[in-house]
């Protein structure tokens, strides 16, 4: 699992440690990471670069990074400095930084680049921090300006292709394919879908909070820990509804306790979850996916680890949907009320408030 | 060709499908909280909640429990 501690910009970041990542850990970086062979071939691309980018991390995957993906590299400061890293191989140093601004046909973004050089192996790292997100540079030539998504695949078969306004291919997920994967986890292993969803919403929530923070940027240049409380909570909650999953509602007045309450209405999962039948699976609680990706957000907003737990659902008869998140050092005092079966809020404050205040355990 | 046929090779003849998300009004998502807390950075309402729980008062705990917090 990757340490929040290093979700953080490239400053405490490890780079010479980029190689060792996952895929999926170099997704949930707020930053760009692009992997390059010692001809500038685009080895590996990450999450946070593919949607500054506007590319498709397929599409570049293979391409010629400064001929094709990014012409605007193609300067002495940027390539040069490269080919030169590259022919220093082993003897020279193991990373450089340096100040650049990429020209994109919709904006302009000062960046740091640190150049990486890992190991022995014929793999370079690009490691790419946005400070600043500005509109088009007027004087730039057109052909100069990094490639649109649609100049790299001009003939891409758009039957059964679905983008988003940022180039982004998505797939319309209806309510009953959820109902269907709930029943097929009811089905096969029924013990384990708390567990898989939580986990799936918290892997959902690293990557949401990378789009966030990519979106934060672009309107106003700032990261979304440095905006008020109120419109972070308007922020993840606009994220959540305007993809369908309910409408969350942030209630803080239990922050004293150390609890945030955050009531969902209109939760989809909660309307497609099955009805409990006798003697069948519970279905009282269900909206495990949205609470995972709650926790991953809150986490990464507040430097550390948070834990969401959803303690009542409408699927299960209450008149509402409420998730509270913890420090996840009170993990063991929530999961004990809920394993006895007991819900809502105040079962839980309660129970907390009985609970010895816990060490930290990580931050 | 059948009806069904025919509208899915209209829509695909043009350009790729498009979706702008539908613009959800959330005006007021949070409760409980002043106005000036809820005007301070995230960063810092968030460190400033007690996350591992509130201190507790020595004068309405048990020895036990105060122990066990210690």
């Amino acid at each position: 699992m990757l340490d929040l501690a290093e979700t953080a910009p490239p400053s405490t970041f490890n780079s010479l440690s980029a190689d060792e990542r996952s895929d999926a850990e170099l997704d949930a970086l707020p930053f760009g990471v692009i992997a390059l062979d010692g001809e500038g071939v685009i080895l590996r691309y990450n999450l946070y670069e593919s949607r500054l980018a506007r590319l498709d991390r397929n599409q570049v995957i293979g391409r010629s990074f400064f001929a094709e993906v990014a012409p605007c590299t193609r300067t002495e400061q940027f390539e040069g400095r490269f080919r030169a890293f590259v022919a220093a191989g082993s003897e020279g140093h193991k990373a450089e930084r340096f100040d650049f601004v990429f020209d994109f046909k919709f904006g302009a973004q000062d960046v740091g680049v640190e150049l990486v050089r890992v190991g022995s192996a014929d793999r370079y790292y690009l490691l790419i921090n946005r400070r600043r997100v500005a509109a088009p540079r007027p004087a730039i030539p057109v052909e100069q300006l990094a490639a649109l998504q649609r100049d790299l695949a001009p003939g891409e078969e758009r039957r059964g292709v679905l983008r988003d306004e940022l180039e982004r291919r998505f797939v319309d997920a209806p309510a009953p394919l959820f109902a269907a994967l709930r029943a097929t986890c009811d089905r096969l292993a029924p013990e384990t879908w708390q567990v898989f969803s939580t986990e799936w919403g918290v892997q959902w929530g690293r990557r949401a909070a990378v789009d966030l923070e990519a979106q934060v940027l672009e309107s106003g240049n700032r990261s979304l820990r440095e905006l008020p409380m109120r419109e972070v909570s308007r922020i993840v909650a606009s994220y959540l509804a305007e993809r369908g999953w309910g409408l969350p509602a942030f209630d803080f007045s239990a922050t004293v306790e150390g609890i945030l309450l955050v009531e969902l209405s209109r939760s989809a999962l909660a309307e497609s979850a099955p009805r409990r039948l006798e003697g069948g699976p519970r279905t009282d609680l269900a909206c495990h996916l949205v609470a995972g990706c709650l926790s991953a957000i809150l986490s990464s907003v507040a430097g550390r680890r948070l834990l969401a737990r959803e303690v009542e659902c409408v699927a299960g008869g209450a008149e509402r949907c409420s998730i509270v998140v913890i420090g996840h050092e009170r993990r063991a005092a929530v999961d004990a009320v809920l394993h006895a079966g007991d819900r809502g809020f105040e079962a839980i404050r309660m129970a907390l408030r009985r609970a010895p205040r816990m060490a930290e355990s990580s931050r | 060709m059948s009806a069904t046929e025919g509208a899915v090779g209209e829509r695909d003849a043009g350009a790729p499908r498009r979706r702008r998300r539908v613009a959800v009004v959330v005006a007021e998502v949070t409760r409980g909280a002043s106005e000036e807390a809820l005007e301070r950075p995230a960063e810092e309402f968030l460190e400033a909640m007690p996350w591992q729980g509130p201190s507790p008062d020595p004068d309405g705990l048990d020895a036990m429990t105060f122990l066990t917090w210690l």
